[in-house]
């Protein structure tokens, strides 16, 4: 198997392990809660109640963000053919063709994945998020997504030729971008560990 | 609870900034939505001179559509007012910036006589439109109440989502929710309104009272209290000696602690900075955030399930003044209940796991409590705890360092419990903590603490007369007034002793009696022709008796009889 695939895998696997750990922590709460409330309550008033506001700033940012993120690695994985031969933009002729072409696909990702990019940043409203966390992620999550970005596009320019050290690096920088997006949920999760 | 913070003077401001601080993501000055606070409280600084809102980038000013804002007080008078010039020829109080004096006594003078005289108030009602107390008026029409759920506008915008948690926000057109005044209307109003100042500062000082008083006489019911800063010990960093700063401090907490129910505040929360001085070695913002975090608990939105009524903060307000035989004050046979004096305790760990047990003692330790006292002498305990604790554990737990058997814990504590997220708090607000041990032990008591800030404010009166009275162009009847008001048989200085008196007997609570220095009959036109209504018999004696002792103390009455006798 192409290491690529590997590491496509490596980075569905932390998304569903981040949105795993997002559960895991929400029904240690409700455990918590139950142990202590004295009085039975629903699972949605319960979530309800645990809602902090983010702030506008952060949510349009990570609304952003999330969508840029499902974008990059669309671009990373499928924008040339050499990780998946019958699956990529060049695929697309007319697309492809178009001085558009690259903003085409680029809209499309957002429409297909809209409904997760919208969804997941609710996640943020159960965790006390710091505004230094808070600005780090909404500096350096996009400009890590728009390295991933161009070093995607950059690939893509060049094909058939390839640079695996451009995609190295829009790989990592996709993945450091995920972590941060990320990173609300582990710290949550690890500190009710304490 | 979420108030709206009005930070008075320089240490309401600074304080006040910790509560206002943004908790949304800060983009270079651009914003899709509103200001996002700590359990979205609002808040507003009040300053009385420009010069004092210079030198900081926090505040803008609230008129002109910013927010956070600063009001300055005198903003609505202009300098060629006929209301000033009137106070400015009777009294020789200047309601703008030049000749300012912000001790308290001037302060308190400037906001009694809009009370007090009937010719001011016909004249500041010809001029702004009704209003007969233009000063405060001015601050909770155009700078309190419209964030609060009494404003109109903030009761029509209730149904409508908050912005700070809407994803939606980005299709909006940018701050298309912030009207031209700056104030974001879209946000929840504000249950209640808290005050911040310091006790024995300038501004704060002085107008806390007149301000909250104000704020009582259009809304009757609405939840009102303070918080004091009482001065540090010694000579502060402006050089101001500690004998007038707390003069200055006793002066605040006699006006609030003695307006009965439905008059003044609802409770007085006490920080002493002499303990924050110790434990942070000066470190001032470090002693704000202090403050700032020992109310989390309080303003934490995220109550637990089942206990969601107790953000009611009308309830709240009810068991706050729910009377003991110990507070309400016996005069004439007749109870009337006084604002509660609260003391703070509070204490923070990371962590979830600790017992509650080990909560409520650090925070009732010498390091939890943020102002000296004997937490046993409590006569009530509101516990707000953020972490996973059982109710009744908590109350056990109070009652237990409270030394009070169960039976009195169902009573008298009241536990509000918010959800924690990793880490543990508890606020514990001892309700009237008076009494502590004899005096000349070790300081750890509130007795000791307010007896020696009100031995030094008698020291400083008997020490300091011309300072007192001769200062910044007082009329002469002002003078007279101040007079009465410090020495005269029924003025302050008298009733500072009483309160030693009851301080060392243990009385609580230790500040009865209301004392202003313009009433309403003496005030203003008194002597000039001015109308003096119908009164009862014992208060003409009253006056009678007053008004013989001033002419007695009178130089101009003394020379007379000198004639006469001659």
């Amino acid at each position: 198997m192409r290491h690529e695939i590997i590491l496509l895998a490596l980075l569905l696997f932390i998304l569903a392990l981040g949105l795993s750990l997002h559960r895991v922590y929400l029904g240690r709460i409700k455990a918590r809660v139950m142990e202590t409330a004295g009085s039975d309550f629903g699972e949605e008033d319960l979530k309800s109640i645990l809602h902090m506001p983010q702030g506008s700033n952060f949510n349009t940012a990570m609304l952003s963000c999330w969508s840029l993120y499902f974008v990059a690695l669309v671009f990373l994985y499928f924008l040339t053919p050499q990780i998946f031969p019958s699956w990529n933009y060049f695929r697309l002729s007319t697309v492809a063709s178009s001085y558009f072409g690259p903003i085409i696909l680029a809209s499309g990702t957002v429409v297909i994945t809209g409904a997760a990019a919208f969804n997941i940043p609710k996640i943020y409203r159960y965790y006390e998020i710091g505004k230094d966390q808070k600005e780090m992620m909404v500096i350096l999550v996009p400009v890590l997504l728009l390295i991933s970005l161009a070093c995607s596009l950059y690939t893509g320019i060049i094909y058939p030729d390839t640079n695996i050290s451009f995609w190295n690096l829009g790989y990592a920088a996709l993945f450091l971008g995920q972590m941060l997006l990320l990173l609300p949920v582990f710290s949550g999760f690890a500190g009710g560990m304490r | 609870m979420r108030p709206c913070i009005v930070g008075i003077g320089g240490a309401g401001g600074n304080i006040l900034r910790q509560f206002l601080q943004c908790r949304d993501a800060e983009l270079a000055g651009f914003s899709f939505g509103e200001h996002l606070t700590f359990g979205e409280v609002k808040g507003l600084w009040l300053e009385s001179a420009a010069h004092d809102v210079q030198d900081q980038r926090f505040y803008g000013k609230l008129t002109s559509g910013l927010y956070p804002g600063y009001v300055i007080c005198h903003d609505s008078i202009n300098a060629d007012s006929p209301t000033r010039k009137y106070v400015m020829d009777v009294y020789g109080f200047d309601l703008k910036i030049q000749g300012y004096d912000r001790r308290a006594e001037y302060l308190k003078g400037i906001f009694e006589v809009f009370d007090a005289d009937p010719e001011l108030q016909r004249i500041a009602v010809d001029e702004f439109s009704g209003e007969g107390n233009p000063l405060a008026g001015f601050i909770w029409k155009s700078g309190i109440r419209p964030y609060t759920t009494i404003s109109e506008y903030n009761q029509h915008c209730e149904a409508r989502p908050p912005d700070a948690d809407n994803l939606l926000g980005m299709l909006r057109f940018p701050n298309s929710s912030k009207e031209k005044n700056g104030k974001d209307n879209s946000a929840k109003g504000c249950d209640s309104i808290l005050f911040i100042a310091s006790l024995g500062g300038g501004t704060g000082t002085g107008f806390i009272n007149p301000i909250a008083s104000y704020v009582r006489s259009e809304e009757l019911g609405f939840p009102i209290f303070a918080l004091g800063v009482l001065t540090e010990k010694g000579t502060d960093s402006r050089g101001a000696p500690e004998g007038q700063r707390d003069l200055g401090a006793v002066i605040a907490m006699n006006d609030l602690l003695t307006l009965g129910a439905g008059k003044g505040i609802d409770g007085l929360i006490m920080i002493d900075n002499q303990v924050l001085l110790q434990k942070y070695k000066g470190n001032f913002p470090a002693m704000d955030r202090e403050i700032c975090s020992a109310l989390r608990p309080l303003l934490d939105p995220r109550d637990y399930p089942g206990s969601e009524q107790q953000k009611d903060m009308l309830a709240m307000r009810r068991v706050i003044w729910k009377a003991d035989r110990t507070n309400g004050n016996h005069e004439n046979g007749k109870t009337i209940l006084l604002p509660p004096l609260l003391v703070p305790c509070y204490h923070f760990r990371n962590g979830s796991k600790g017992s509650i047990d080990s909560l409520v003692k650090e925070a009732l330790s010498a390091n939890g409590r943020l102002f000296p006292c004997d937490p046993t002498r409590a006569d009530r305990a509101y516990v707000f705890t953020r972490g996973f604790f059982k109710k009744e554990d908590i109350k056990a737990a109070v009652a237990g360092a409270l030394q009070m058997d169960s039976k009195e814990a169902e009573e008298k504590v009241h536990v509000y419990r918010k959800i924690g997220n990793g880490s543990q708090d508890i606020l514990i607000v001892l309700r009237n903590p008076y009494g502590g041990t004899s005096r000349g032990q070790a300081g750890d008591d509130l007795k000791q603490r307010i007896y020696d800030v009100v031995s030094n404010a008698i020291g400083y009166l008997d020490e300091n007369p011309t300072n007192i009275m001769g200062s910044m162009g007082y009329s002469e009847l002002t003078k007279d007034r101040l007079f009465e008001y410090f020495y005269g048989s029924r003025g302050l200085r008298e009733e500072l002793v009483r309160c030693q008196e009851r301080l060392m007997k243990g009385e609580r609570p230790a500040f009865v009696r209301s004392i202003e220095i313009f009433d309403e009959v003496s005030g203003g036109q008194a002597g000039k022709g001015g109308e003096i209504g119908r009164m009862e018999q014992s208060e003409m004696e009253k006056l009678i008796e007053l008004e013989l002792e001033r002419l007695l103390h009178s130089e101009k009455f003394r020379k007379k009889i000198r004639e006469m006798m001659a």
